[in-house]
């Protein structure tokens, strides 16, 4: 496994190792395949023994069926047809992929189309495996579908996985090694546990994050991490708890503990108001959302949570006026407007530069020129985008596009800000100046609402969390109140300690309210 | 769902309705054309597609009219001049002419209806990419592309919306404007994943060394057979058509066509050509009936013969 | 069987033009053989496109650009002669050369017929379209196309053109009453057509062509892709 911040280099390295795809520049060193340069394998060889699985679903899909797509590449090496109709075979039977061969691609979901485009490289028989971010656009149903394949090909079929990822918390204890880069260099290249002691001993802290929660609760519970053997550090929830388990046998102090949150001003005066919404797209389609009901408060912090079709997305259109629900009324308190920020950043632009993006929406949103450019100005000092701002938007990183999005519709003033998936994508260290970048728009006064799969973005930041299922608004709350009510939908942390503190959602609940006596010994 | 003719080999298809549409270019006689169009229209209506045809039927019927108009109109040559109109003669033999030419445009049109029913996209990729790989490669990912983008524009088109990038509102320019600023922002985007799917394709090993076919049609004996049959059928109406049979003489003058023994084999044959896969469909519709009536008396159907078993399950 | 398949095509070809000629000649029956020349003209570029050497962004590329033109067609379907496809077949060619202008608009009039019905028109409409990027791609750094304004009567004559091939086949299927005044009556009929073929080429090429260059022109020179 592959891990480090965006841009530390993690997408070139794979690229390297892909010989086809080598970007172009100067370089040095040597690549070896079996011994072999690189270089220097037959086309053949080089295209069909090391495959690779990209980021985004639908940019790889060539064909427009199933079955097409899938003996594209085995078209490609010129294999004869009775091989291919055994591969195709062997593998539909593998993933499950018969019911949909036939299909069109573009009715394929997701998580469908990155198992399809799996199979597709998986048909050339590859020893190595190389996948960049794979599950990166996947909701967490199909991500882990996608990362259980992975672990039965590496298991059974002994191929070789190389993977970037964010997923950490799957995808870490399945791995044998993990490399971190930093800034283009290799800081770290240990097996999970070994790696998780070296974050925890000061050398790589900026790695802490790329840890399971097990681990990093582990190494903030216990004294001291360098004395820790590496075989104790618990990665999987099962780990975690076995070993708090092992820690509080005789004791029973941890029961006394309450959580306070303080983050809940039940006075504040209503913004936004869903009343009995239901909306569908079609005159005959389902009902996506069905009388749904739901307020914002001025200050708040709602994250909107649900599964994949739940008609998260549909909520935040219909929530911004885009649709008009066909019953139901969506209102809007006196006086106050809202900015929408959808889940891709790139369906914004349609300037040559970050510049001119901003200026345009500055003119839009009714500001004059200067009053446009001090706006801009205060904007980029935030933002930090001052050193794109002659660059194309399409050029940027996929964060760099998000914020560049969110400033535009910062410029139109609104008081309350809808997001749609803000974190998908986006490497832990990205998580978090989203997160204080959101607080600190929060305490300018700026009301907001997410929707998203991020559980745990949603425990740590929100102030109140709302559960969307068969379009309706089924449980709401505070976090702690929310999902301490959940028993699978929780994070990670709350799963391991629940039976201790069942209100804590994060490390920093943990360790505010454990009783100090409980490791301190 | 697929079955009956349309369930064929594509070169099966591929060889009936070439040869249709040569005959149809090439044998000039009102009984030949009326054939064919009968022949179309049962394969037509025993696949279900009446609802189909009539929906065109407005379309082709002023088409054709029109063509049958005109042709008076313009063209005087003829021997029987049936009466003046703005001091032109309109000919019997020009009338004729006309009504023929409507015949022909008819049966074109409903040879390219039945035609894109049983022939679909896929098909024709199929024998196309023998032909000419590349292009087929092409054209199947253009045509993969349209769903994809009429998509994403509609996304384009919600979210430009908040600023202010409406091609709904507004006057005629305006909105042509930001009709076309909206298919900017999606040729943008779709240009730059359109490198992502080039590295995926050659990834994959697109290009280096030549392609194999993959294919999902395999021909069973009753595909070769109609084949030979065809194209027997085909070749000897076309031996005649060389001879110069089964041609209508309408100018200089129109004269009665003779029908000796040399015109019925050529009509038998060509007969045999244009029924043979309404009788194909007519055949499997009967077994379909009957084996609902006699074999399965219970409220389960099965599939039986391996006509119906079809290749494409959609 | 795949070692005889050129010969096999070529013999084939030969065969069927033989009976259009045959027709045209004894008959005065010119469908076939105007198709059979058509298929003649289409066929050159699309044996260069099957052997030049091609990157797959390249063709992907191609792909992306056809598939635009066809979607483009969509949103104007109610409005008769409104094509946007002319304006960004001519500004793909404009950027990509001529040989790129004619396949994307030739895959584009084949594709977007998928949704608009497949008739006696495609290959017409095949060629038509073809032709224009073929044109727009060899006049790309002449005097004409240099400057906007040139541009914008490219796009108008094509306007014009592209009606008037598309006449041809109406013609075709009236080969005895063929007269002067037939093709009058005809160019007449088709002639308001035309005009807004014409004009809203002018119109589009007006919004699209700085954006559009810019946008196309970004991506030759970042990947370098199709230079010639």
């Amino acid at each position: 496994m592959l891990c480090g911040p965006s841009g530390s280099g993690k997408t070139t390295l794979l690229r390297h190792l892909k010989r086809e795809l080598t970007p172009v520049g100067s370089s040095s060193g040597t690549l070896t395949y079996k011994g072999q340069p690189l270089s220097g394998l037959p086309a053949a060889v080089a295209a069909g023994e090391i495959g690779m699985v990209f980021q985004n679903p639908d940019a790889q899909i060539v064909m427009d069926t199933v079955w097409h797509e899938l003996a594209f590449s085995m078209e490609n090496l010129g294999l004869p047809p009775a091989v291919m109709r055994t591969r195709l075979a062997e593998i539909c039977g593998l993933f499950g992929l018969e019911p949909l061969l036939y299909r069109p691609v573009h009715e394929l979901s997701g998580g469908q189309k990155q198992l399809m485009n799996l199979a597709s490289v998986l048909l050339l028989q590859p020893k190595v495996l190389l996948l960049d971010e794979p599950t990166s656009q996947l909701d967490p149903v199909a991500a882990r579908e996608f990362i259980m394949a992975l672990q039965r090909l590496n298991e059974e079929m002994a191929v070789t996985v190389i993977i970037s990822e964010h997923r950490l918390e799957e995808v870490l204890p399945l791995a044998d090694r993990v490399l971190m880069l930093e800034d283009g260099k290799l800081l770290a290249d240990a097996a999970p546990r070994l790696f998780a002691r070296q974050t925890g001993s000061g050398a790589l802290t900026s790695a802490g994050r790329y840890l399971p929660a097990a681990s990093r609760l582990y190494l903030s519970l216990a004294p001291e991490a360098d004395s820790v053997a590496p075989e104790n550090i618990p990665l999987t929830v099962r780990e975690g708890r076995r070993w708090l388990h092992a820690l509080m046998a005789g004791t029973d102090a941890a029961a006394g503990a309450e959580l306070v949150n303080n983050l809940n001003s039940p006075a504040a005066e209503t913004l936004l108001t869903c009343r009995e919404v239901t909306f569908r797209y079609e005159k005959e389609g389902r009902e996506v959302l069905r009388k749904l009901s739901l307020t914002l408060k001025q200050g708040e912090f709602l994250a909107v949570m649900g599964g994949n079709g739940a008609g998260k997305s549909t909520l935040l259109h219909v929530m911004n006026g885009l649709m008009k629900p066909q019953r139901g009324r969506i209102e809007l308190a006196k006086g106050k407007t809202t900015g929408l920020l959808a889940q891709n950043p790139l369906l914004y632009f349609s300037y040559d530069t970050v510049a001119e993006e901003l200026q345009h929406m500055g003119s839009y949103a009714g500001l004059t020129p200067e009053a446009a450019a001090s706006e801009i100005e205060a904007l980029l000092a935030v933002f930090q985008l001052r050193e794109v701002l002659q660059s194309h938007p399409h050029d940027l990183s996929g964060g760099q596009q998000q914020q560049t999005a969110l400033a535009m519709m910062l410029l139109m003033k609104p008081d309350i800000l809808l997001l749609d998936e803000p974190t998908k994508g986006l490497d832990p260290a990205a998580k978090d100046r989203l997160a204080a970048l959101l607080q600190q728009l929060r305490g300018q006064g700026i009301s907001i609402l997410i929707v998203t799969h991020d559980v745990e973005f949603a425990a740590k930041h929100a102030s109140r969390c709302a559960l969307l299922f068969d379009g309706g608004i089924t449980a709401e709350g505070t976090p702690a109140e929310f999902f301490s009510s959940n028993y699978f939908y929780t994070t990670a942390v709350n799963r391991i300690v629940r039976d201790w503190l069942p209100q804590a959602l994060t490390i920093e609940d943990v360790i505010r309210t454990w009783p100090a006596s409980a490791y301190r010994c | 769902m697929s079955s009956g003719f349309r369930s064929m080999h594509p070169v099966v298809a591929l060889l009936y309705y070439a040869g249709l549409l040569l005959f149809t270019l090439l044998v000039f006689h009102p009984l030949f054309l009326a054939t064919e169009i009968a022949g179309l229209l049962a394969l037509l209506l025993l696949q279900g597609q009446g609802r189909q045809l009539l929906r065109s039927l407005p379309f082709m019927l002023l088409m054709a009219a029109s063509v049958a108009l005109l042709n008076p109109l313009f063209s005087h040559r003829g021997a029987h001049i049936l009466f003046y109109w703005l001091d032109q003669p309109i000919t019997l033999e020009a009338v004729l002419y006309g009504l023929m030419m409507m015949t022909m445009l008819l049966t074109i049109f409903i040879w390219f209806i039945s035609y894109n029913y049983t022939v679909t996209t896929d098909k024709f990729m199929y024998l196309f990419a023998a032909a000419a790989p590349r292009t087929a490669l092409l054209t199947l990912m253009a045509i993969r592309f349209v769903p994809l983008f009429q998509r994403r524009l509609r996304q384009i088109t919600l979210i430009q919306r908040l600023r202010g990038i409406d091609a709904g509102t507004g006057s005629l320019k305006k909105r042509m404007t930001d009709g076309m600023t909206l298919l900017k922002v999606l040729l943008t985007w779709s240009l730059e994943e359109a490198l992502q799917t080039g590295d995926s394709m050659t990834a994959r090993g697109y290009g280096s060394t030549k392609r194999s076919t993959y294919t999902i049609y395999k021909a069973d004996l009753q595909d070769k057979l109609v084949m030979l049959l065809l194209t027997v059928s085909g070749v000897v109406t076309l031996l005649f058509w060389v001879q110069g049979y089964g041609k209508l003489e309408i100018y200089p003058r129109m004269r009665p066509a003779d029908f000796g023994w040399q015109e019925a084999v050529m009509y038998g044959s060509f007969c045999l050509f244009v029924l043979i896969p309404a009788g194909l469909e007519g055949k499997e519709k009967w077994l379909w009936r009957s084996s609902k009536h006699s074999n399965y008396p219970s409220d389960t159907l099965k599939k039986t013969g391996t006509r119906s078993m079809s290749y494409r399950s959609s | 069987m795949a070692r005889f398949r050129i010969p096999l095509l070529i013999a084939l070809g030969l065969f069927i033009a033989g009976l259009a000629l045959t027709a045209a000649f004894t008959d005065r029956h010119y469908v076939l053989l105007s198709v059979v020349l058509l298929l003649a003209a289409l066929l050159p570029l699309f044996i260069r496109l099957e052997r030049r050497p091609l990157q797959s962004r390249e063709l992907v590329l191609l792909a992306v650009l056809s598939a635009i033109a066809a979607v483009s067609r969509i949103p104007f379907a109610a409005l008769p002669g409104v094509k946007p496809v002319s304006a960004v077949v001519i500004l793909s060619a404009y950027v990509f050369g001529a040989e790129a202008g004619f396949v994307i608009g030739a895959v584009a009039a084949l594709v977007s017929n998928i949704y608009f019905g497949q008739g006696p028109w495609t290959p017409w409409q095949m060629f038509a379209w073809g032709m224009t990027g073929l044109t727009a791609g060899w006049l790309r750094r002449s005097w004409l196309l240099r400057r906007r304004a040139g541009l914008l009567v490219f796009g108008f004559i094509w306007g014009f053109l592209f009606g008037w091939i598309m006449n041809i086949w109406v013609l075709l299927s009236l080969p005895d009453a063929l007269s002067w005044r037939l093709v009058a009556v005809t160019f007449a009929a088709s002639f308001y057509f035309d005009l807004a073929h014409a004009l809203s080429n002018v119109f589009f090429l007006a919004v699209l062509a700085g954006g559009w260059t810019k946008v196309l022109q970004r991506f030759r020179k970042k990947y370098g892709l199709l230079q010639q």
